[in-house]
């Protein structure tokens, strides 16, 4: 998986459940999006999340988090 | 006659205790709360809203809750909306007369007006609440005030709030469960409500609970996972000191029972059986009760029945599988607009659940699921039907097909299966987004030439379920 890759389907995760502006931008989730989140991502990626994983600073932005997915994928 | 607050704050404590306090530790007093909360009611009356008329909330803010409790004492239907999953199509529905789009703590609050032509409902209609039904619509559920207050009352007569004052508020405050069964229960018994909706992270939530002393928890089993995962990472001393953690909107499955004990030594575990046409509490359980061990929900509050029925309506006896029956004075009204779908519920005095289980001969209800499509994704209440007719409502969708897998966190995930070209999930997405609320969502679309027949050329659901077990998009 390349980074553009990895970027692209984060992202198309993360649409279903926010809608940032930037990648930057806060994402705003609440407790519900939050889960479904995650799962959604383990399951395209075959990753298995701790809760230590699930934190404000890897989940605040889309660009933080496709930094986080792609230091595990990578 | 008596307002709203003074009948719901008759028991409550001192006008200079806490009602509320925030994540970030601003704390509004009982005194504070009922100045705010009649300076909003009285907004809402000089804006020329009736009793009768429905007044919709935007619930996203803490002190949204201050507006929900004015629109009651203004005598006015109070339907909870929202904002960030922003399904307009709810409002055209309900035809408010006002949605507040902003509250403060001190009682300032924002009007619009959604629509031209406001509704007037029959009197003593407390909530509106909108919830999925097995046609594929949401359904108004309407409850009385009557109805809301013997369910909270027979709420505090098995959770102890009053032992265990300081409520952690985690969940949407659009949740019957959140806004009754925990902000509406705590400030009769005069307690503290925690409002922690914002903080979405588990272990931020436990921390934040630590540092404002919370002493009850209730969540839908999907959180209280969540919680004990995060829980576990940190050492017992820097855990909340819960007196109990309650849980309801899915089936508790044995390990998260067991887990919760592990987490969270001192806290007296509830299970307990509800849904929001039934205001929403109809059973519950302790730990110490030997049937929690074995998965029971409870068994009926103060006031309510429960039995199962047959398909044909009759009454069956303790032991046998039927559809949960429930009598008492906290079961709807009807649903809105709809009366064929009410007379279908609410059947020989009572409300048919839907839900499929049992009695035991001591009263233990213990619930096997539905057939009727709908089901749970992380406690929310989802409709195949209503997801499968918002993917085929797509332009070029040939056929479509919803299967729901069982998850182990999140109660259930969906795989949609699509007949179509395959550059048509761009358009799917974007439309799923626009018209399903989160937990609607599928967790995975797959796009074939055919869906798999069987050989009466009906959809062939087994092949269905085993595609949807293996990974991918």
């Amino acid at each position: 998986m390349t980074w553009d890759e990895c970027y692209r389907s984060v992202r198309e995760l993360v649409l279903d459940y926010a809608t940032p502006e930037s990648d930057d931008a806060p994402l705003a989730l609440d407790s519900l999006a939050v889960v479904l989140l995650v799962e959604a991502i383990e399951d395209r990626f075959g990753l298995t999340l701790g809760a230590k994983d699930v934190t404000p600073e890897r989940f605040g932005s889309l660009g933080a988090l496709v930094r986080f997915v792609w230091s595990l994928v990578s | 006659m008596r307002g709203f607050l003074d009948t719901l704050l008759m028991t409550s404590g001192a006008p200079t205790h806490s009602a509320l306090t925030t994540a970030l530790g601003e704390t509004l007093t009982y005194q504070a709360l009922i100045t705010a909360v009649e300076q909003a009611a009285d907004t809402l009356r000089e804006a020329g809203v009736q009793p009768g008329q429905i007044v919709a909330v935007d619930t996203r803010s803490a002190a949204a809750v201050l507006a929900m409790l004015a629109v009651l004492e203004a005598g006015a239907t109070l339907m909870p909306w929202d904002g960030r999953q922003n399904d307009l199509g709810l409002l055209e529905t309900a035809r408010p007369v006002k949605l507040i789009t902003q509250a403060s703590f001190e009682g300032a609050i924002t009007l619009a007006s959604p629509c031209d032509n406001p509704r007037e409902l029959a009197p003593g209609i407390g909530l509106l609440l909108f919830t999925s039904g097995s046609t594929g619509r949401p359904k108004g559920v309407l409850l009385s005030l009557d109805g809301l207050m013997a369910n909270i009352d027979a709420i505090l007569s098995y959770l102890p709030v009053r032992k265990f004052p300081r409520t952690a508020l985690t969940l949407p405050l659009s949740y019957s469960y959140a806004f009754v069964g925990q902000a509406l229960v705590t400030l009769r018994a005069g307690g503290t409500l925690l409002m922690m909706q914002d903080l979405p992270f588990p272990a931020q939530q436990l921390s934040t609970m630590r540092a404002l002393d919370a002493s009850g928890l209730s969540g839908v089993p999907t959180s209280l996972r969540r919680l004990c995962e995060a829980a576990l990472d940190m050492p017992v001393s820097e855990r909340p000191q819960l007196g109990y953690v309650a849980s309801a909107g899915a089936p508790l499955d044995q390990a998260t029972r067991e887990r919760l004990g592990e987490v969270f030594p001192c806290a007296r575990r509830f299970n307990q059986y509800g849904l929001t046409e039934a205001s929403p509490r109809v059973a519950a359980c302790s730990d110490q009760e030997p049937a929690f061990h074995a998965g029971s929900v409870g068994r009926p509050l103060p006031g309510l029945t429960v039995l199962a029925r047959d398909p044909q309506g009759t009454p069956l006896p303790p032991g046998q599988t039927g559809t949960l029956w429930i009598q008492g004075p906290s079961i709807m009204r009807g649903y809105l607009d709809d009366e064929t779908g009410s007379s279908k519920v609410l059947i020989e005095g009572g409300l048919l659940s839907g839900d499929d289980g049992w009695v035991d001969d001591a009263g233990y209800i213990f619930t096997v699921g539905r057939q009727d499509g709908l089901i749970k994704v992380a406690g929310e209440r989802v409709s195949l039907q209503q997801v499968t007719a918002v993917i085929q409502a797509v332009a070029g969708v040939r056929e479509a097909a919803v299967v729901a897998r069982p998850d182990s966190m999140v109660d259930h995930y969906l795989v949609a299966f699509v007949a179509g070209d395959p550059g048509i999930i761009t358009a799917i997405k974007a439309h799923v987004r626009a018209h399903l609320p989160l937990a609607g969502r599928p967790r995975r679309i797959v796009v074939v030439e055919h869906l798999p027949r069987n050989a009466r050329d009906k959809l062939d659901w087994q092949v269905l379920q085993h595609l949807a077990t293996e990974g991918g998009t």
